[in-house]
């Protein structure tokens, strides 16, 4: 099923929480929302839900305007952070319940909760009551309720927050291959980067209630549309110098040899992968030494700015706080953004500013 | 939760403040099972705290003797403290939900005046209600006496009700709807069966309300047939040269005691543990 959302703007008194919100996910596609809290992404899906009644805007499914649906005619499987399992009901129950609730026949029923349990892997579980299940036990069990009447969508919402660092690594695995499998629709909301990067088809990044960045997780990451997007994605989080200000004499030495006007206006971003240590012509002053394991993450210091460096870890080893070493950073991989609108600015070959090429990313932002 | 030690004499001192209260709480208790249960030549003065032989002959006397009140106003009780038990639970659990869900500041404001009007002792209300009862019909009647008692339990069993629901994560309906059940269904599959042992609080204290009842039905029920025995028990006190007849007097209070102490034996564990939401929410 195709998702479409027109113009969301939703008021909670005089704060909007959504302005004029666009978003299209195709069947069978994944979009993680992935912003700040506050950004607006939980009530984005509350609008999909119904629950939400927006100050404008339209959520079409398949092509037909559902805005004035109730939300249990809308057949959308929904997670939720907290899980929210019927508490008074066994596993079986739990996941019957919206079967029950559809009148289907009650041995087609109990063949479907056994086939999804199964699924899932929660087959064994079926008599326990919630209280007896672990935090991924009862993760399990709202995705097979949510995806047993086979939902024209299902949503998402942090659901794997609550989980140990360990399993939500597992379990996000095992919900994209779910999703790919049954080929659902699917908008996952999320505020950790990481898992959005990991789990999406495209990632809507979002903030002050509105999709600032919407494209596949490697063109956010390594062509980012925007300042905001390209400090939310990434950690290490981006080194971003400016042309004014303390790190001017630096910004310039990045931007000068691409920039053919001299970058004024601009911003420099490098990730701290991109910038190398032991050879170049920048000298750097090691401040601290970070292992991260496969890597280290290194702080320096030129002059009044600083920069953080990804480095292999038996390089990062060797290096000693207050030693000066020299580093570069990697021409392909350095982005310039527009100080004043914090749009991307694409230079091309000759040195110059290019005006389509944002465009393009702008036709990117409204999806 | 903390556990906090306390010194020898802290403990010594706590323990005879739960002595003293409890002493304060159940000798008058014991006092009446003590009279109650003693061969009426043994309770007159000078008497003893303890009887030197045991029978039920006050209790059989006061249900099926000559003198007795019988079975009937204890059947009045009940009948009364049973429909004003299932009156109030319907209405506080439909007022408590309201309270609980819709924002409603006035229906706030306006349930603190009841609540606090109820509080007051239910001598202040006999002649408004005798009054309203007169001009509509309705004294007399058992109907009337039921809506009196269930009208005073209501107030107490909103409020009672509306914490109930306020426990029950709004998520849980939440999910229910998106799981396609409507209004009934969520209602009765998710939020009644988690509410439960609220409602039966509520239920179970209106009922006990009702069937301690004692200025209402004695203003509100001529009829001697329809009084309940805390009513019919009057007599004891007031028969005319006997003084006070204390063996029957305090036999019927004993049978008075038993359902109140059979319902709180029942109900005990689901008193103590309202709630019950293990589960729903990760902890």
């Amino acid at each position: 099923m195709k998702l479409d959302i027109e113009g969301l703007t939703v008021e909670y008194g005089q704060v909007a929480a959504v302005r004029g919100l666009n978003l299209t996910v195709g069947h069978g596609e994944l979009v993680a929302l992935v912003g700040p809290s506050g950004c607006g992404k939980t009530t984005t899906l509350g609008f999909i839900t119904g629950f939400i009644r927006p100050k404008s805007g339209r959520v079409l499914f398949d092509g037909i305007d559902v805005t004035d649906l109730a939300p249990q005619r809308r057949g959308i499987g929904y997670v939720f952070q907290d899980y929210a399992i019927y508490p008074h009901m066994t596993v079986r129950e739990n996941i019957r319940f919206p079967l029950d609730a559809a009148k289907v026949d009650r041995k087609k029923a109990e063949r479907d909760v056994d086939e999804i349990a199964g699924l899932m892997g929660v087959g064994n579980l079926l008599a326990r009551r919630p209280h007896q299940l672990s935090g991924g036990q009862r993760q399990r069990v709202a995705l097979a309720r949510a995806l047993v009447k086979k939902p024209v969508v299902l949503l998402l919402d942090e659901p794997l927050s609550n989980l140990d660092a360990h399993l939500r690594v597992e379990v996000r695995a095992e919900i994209r291959r779910l999703q790919l499998d049954l080929k659902m629709t699917t908008v996952f909301v999320t505020h950790d980067q990481a898992e959005a990067m990991a789990i999406a088809d495209r990632v809507a990044v979002m903030n002050n209630g509105d999709i600032v960045a919407l494209t596949s997780p490697s063109t956010l990451y390594s062509r980012p549309p925007s300042l905001f997007a390209a400090q939310f994605i990434g950690s290490p989080q981006i080194n971003i110098w400016a042309t004014d200000g303390p790190d001017e004499a630096l910004a310039h030495r990045v931007i000068a040899p691409l920039v053919r006007d001299g970058g004024a206006g601009l911003l420099a971003g490098v990730r701290p992968e991109h910038v190398t240590v032991g050879t170049g012509d920048i000298q750097a002053t090691t401040t601290l030494t970070e292992p991260l394991g496969r890597d280290f993450l290194v702080h320096f210091e030129v002059g009044p700015s600083s920069i953080r460096s990804l480095v292999p870890a038996e390089q990062g080893a060797l290096l000693k706080t207050g030693e000066v070493v020299p580093i570069a950073m990697e021409r392909s991989h350095v982005l310039l953004f527009d100080a004043a609108t914090g749009l991307r600015v694409e230079i091309d070959e000759a040195g110059a500013r290019r005006r389509d090429d944002m465009m393009e990313t702008q036709g990117g932002l409204a999806g | 939760m903390e556990l906090v030690r306390f010194s020898l004499g802290g403990r010594l001192l706590r323990t005879l403040g739960v002595a003293f209260m409890l002493a304060f709480a159940l000798l008058p208790l014991l006092w009446v099972v003590s009279i109650a249960l003693r061969p009426g030549s043994q309770a007159i003065y000078p008497i003893s705290i303890i009887p030197s032989s045991v029978t039920l002959d006050n209790v059989w006397g006061v249900l099926f003797g000559p003198t007795g009140i019988g079975l009937g106003p204890y059947r009045n009780a009940a009948f009364y403290g049973l429909s004003s038990a299932l009156i109030t639970a319907v209405a506080s659990t439909l007022g408590g939900y309201a309270l609980a869900r819709y924002n409603m500041r006035s229906g706030e404001g306006l349930l603190v005046v009841i609540l606090a009007l109820s509080f007051l002792p239910s001598a202040s209300r006999i002649v408004p209600l005798f009054i309203l009862f007169s001009a509509s019909g309705l004294y007399g009647t058992s109907q009337g006496v039921i809506l009196a008692y269930a009208a005073g339990s209501t107030p107490l069993g909103i409020w009672l009700m509306a914490g109930a629901f306020r426990q029950i994560p709004v998520r849980l309906e939440q999910a229910a709807r998106i799981d396609g059940a409507g209004t009934v269904l969520t209602m009765r599959r998710v939020v009644l069966p988690l509410a439960l042992p609220g409602i039966l609080v509520v239920a179970t204290l209106a009922f006990i309300d009702g069937w301690n009842s004692f200025s209402l039905p004695l203003i509100l029920i001529p009829k001697d047939t329809a009084q309940p025995y805390t009513v019919a028990l009057q007599r004891y006190i007031q028969e005319i040269g006997y003084g006070i007849n204390w063996p029957l007097l305090a036999a019927g209070s004993l049978v008075a005691l038993v359902p109140v102490l059979t319902v709180f034996a029942i109900l005990q564990r689901r008193l103590v543990r309202v709630g019950g939401l293990g589960g729903a929410i990760r902890g």
